[in-house]
This record gives structure tokens, sequence and C-alpha cells, in this order.
């Protein structure tokens, strides 16, 4: 993240050494947008649980601060602890229909159609429809190259999300082309639908 | 939107720059829900676990100093040292306690 002011390293110390805790505000505010989109493609949509997961996200990051050592990025720490939580209260909830593939939460509105409609044209709904690897695959990886794009021809964000996931970097990659495949039709039916 | 798109593909778009998301008060929040103090406590329960351990040490080794000393000199003595040992070790939970509840308020504040 390229924001004016102090670095984000140089936040995590005051937060770290003197309990800082208008540094580690500064922290929140910066990187708040990015988790909260995080968590709301995980939770396919379902803004309130999303963002309570990333309330007790930044709640453990605090927790876990003097942990951070700064080899990597402070955004991608963050989208670790993130995925952790999110790991963490997912095994909590009962699970979710057989299959691995649900529909976006239905929205409330006063014309059910309609609404449908523009529930399946908003992104974060849409990974509804897909199974949770792809959601995670494609959540984390797009949430990472949100944090700095990478030098042309380099894939450090899948590298990232394939050590945050622990799984092998073509695991990674099938389960992001096949998440991509998946929205693209499921978009494109949404938008045919509606024309 | 006049935002300029880096990638040809839509999707690919929308997926890496989503919308920003207002803070909405959430950063304030999160700001409320962090422990306060949570170091200073830290410190005093250290300090208190020390001194109580110590209070602890000298309570068992107060009735065993005028025999060391009666050992030691021959005779029979009124150990002032005993006193002493017995005195801080009935004082310092009650001091460590004041200090603790003037630095943090009640506990469980967070």
């Amino acid at each position: 993240m390229n924001e004016p002011g102090p670095s984000d390293a140089s936040l995590v110390a005051r937060a770290v050494a003197d309990g800082d805790r208008h540094a580690f505000g500064e922290l929140v505010r910066r990187h708040q947008s990015a988790i909260r989109t995080l968590l709301r493609r995980l939770c396919a949509g379902d803004a309130a649980r999303a963002d309570d997961l990333a309330q007790e996200t930044f709640l453990r990051a605090h927790r876990k601060l003097g942990a951070f050592r700064g080899e990597a990025r402070f955004g991608t720490w963050l989208h670790r602890v993130a995925w952790n939580t999110f790991l963490s209260e997912a095994r909590r909830r009962p699970p979710a229909g057989a299959g691995g593939e649900t529909e976006p939460a239905p929205p409330s509105g006063p014309d059910p159609a309609l609404a449908r409609a523009e529930a399946r044209l908003d992104l974060a709904r849409a990974f509804g429809v897909l199974r949770e690897e792809e959601r995670a695959a494609l959540a984390l990886v797009y949430g990472l190259l949100g944090q700095s794009p990478p030098p042309p021809g380099q894939d450090l964000s899948h590298q990232e999300a394939a050590a945050i996931l622990g799984w092998p970097l073509g695991t990674l990659k099938t389960h992001v082309a096949r998440g991509k495949e998946k929205l693209r039709r499921h978009l494109l039916g949404a938008s045919e639908a509606t024309s | 939107m006049s935002r300029t798109l880096p990638y040809p593909d839509p999707l690919e778009d929308a997926l890496a720059h989503p919308a920003h998301l207002n803070d909405g008060g959430f950063t304030a929040q999160v700001v409320d829900a962090l422990p306060r103090r949570s170091r200073a406590r830290a410190l005093i329960l250290a300090t208190g676990g020390f001194a109580s351990a110590g209070a602890a040490g000298l309570v068992l080794a107060g009735p065993l100093l005028p025999l060391v000393e009666t050992m030691s000199s021959g005779r029979m003595v009124p150990s002032v040292s005993a006193l002493a040992a017995t005195l801080f070790a009935l004082m310092a939970p009650l001091a460590t306690a004041v200090i603790a509840l003037r630095a943090e308020g009640p506990l469980g504040d967070a």
C-alpha cells in the first residue's frame, strides 16, 4: 500500500514498542477495505459475517503483532491472519448443503426477480457459486494483488496465496482458472438474463 | 468512473480492483475493542507474581531464621530478621494489590 505518512513497518514498530493505539488504528484504517473485501468474497457476500470476521482479524493481529518480523509485507501478513480467522470460524459453523456449491444468499427486496438479478451481478455474492477452494484461491490471489501489483511477468500474489493456503502452486492456479471460468459463466448468464 | 483498466478482461479488472469500502466507523470499533494497557497489566502481574513468590519464600524461611542464628552463635537471641521477614511477607501481597488497582483501575476493563 502506498500511503502517505509513516510506513506500515514503522506503525507496527510504534504499536509494538509503545502500545500506540493510534498507530494501530492507522494500520486498521489503511487495510480495512482490503481485508473486508477479502472476507466478503470468502463469505460469498455475507457482509455482516465478513465484518465480524474482519474485526476479529484485526484483534488477532493486534495480539500477534510482536510476531510480525517484517519478512513479508504487512498487508500479506494480515491476509494470512484473515484467512486463518475465516478458517477457524468456518470449522465451527455447521456444514453447508452437500455438493460444495451453493447458490448466493437470496437478497431481500420488493421485487424478488429484480433483486436476484442485481445480486447475481454483485461480484462478492457471485463467489457463492464457487467451491470453497476456488473461492479461497480467487479471493486471496486478487486480494494480495491489490496490495501492490507485481512486476510484469511475476506472479508473486500466486506464490504468496499458495503459501498461505499451503497448496502447491499448480493446484492454486487450477482453482483460480476454474473459479474464474465459473464466475464468467455465472455473470454472463446474469447479464443476458437482465438484458 | 474514469479509472483506466489495466486488464482487458472486465472480470479480471473487477477482481483485482474491488470498490473501496468506506470505513464507516469500522476502525473506531476495532480500536475500542483493543485491550487497554495490556503491557502495563502484564508487567504488574509479573511483578505481583515475583513478589508473591518472594513472600511465600520468606514465610517458609522465617521460622528457620532463629534456628539458624541460634546454631551459628550458640545462644538464643530475639531474631529481628525473622520479625522483619514475617512483616514483609504479610505486607508484600497487599502492596502489590494496591499498586495494581491504582495503575489499572478495576480488572477486566478491556
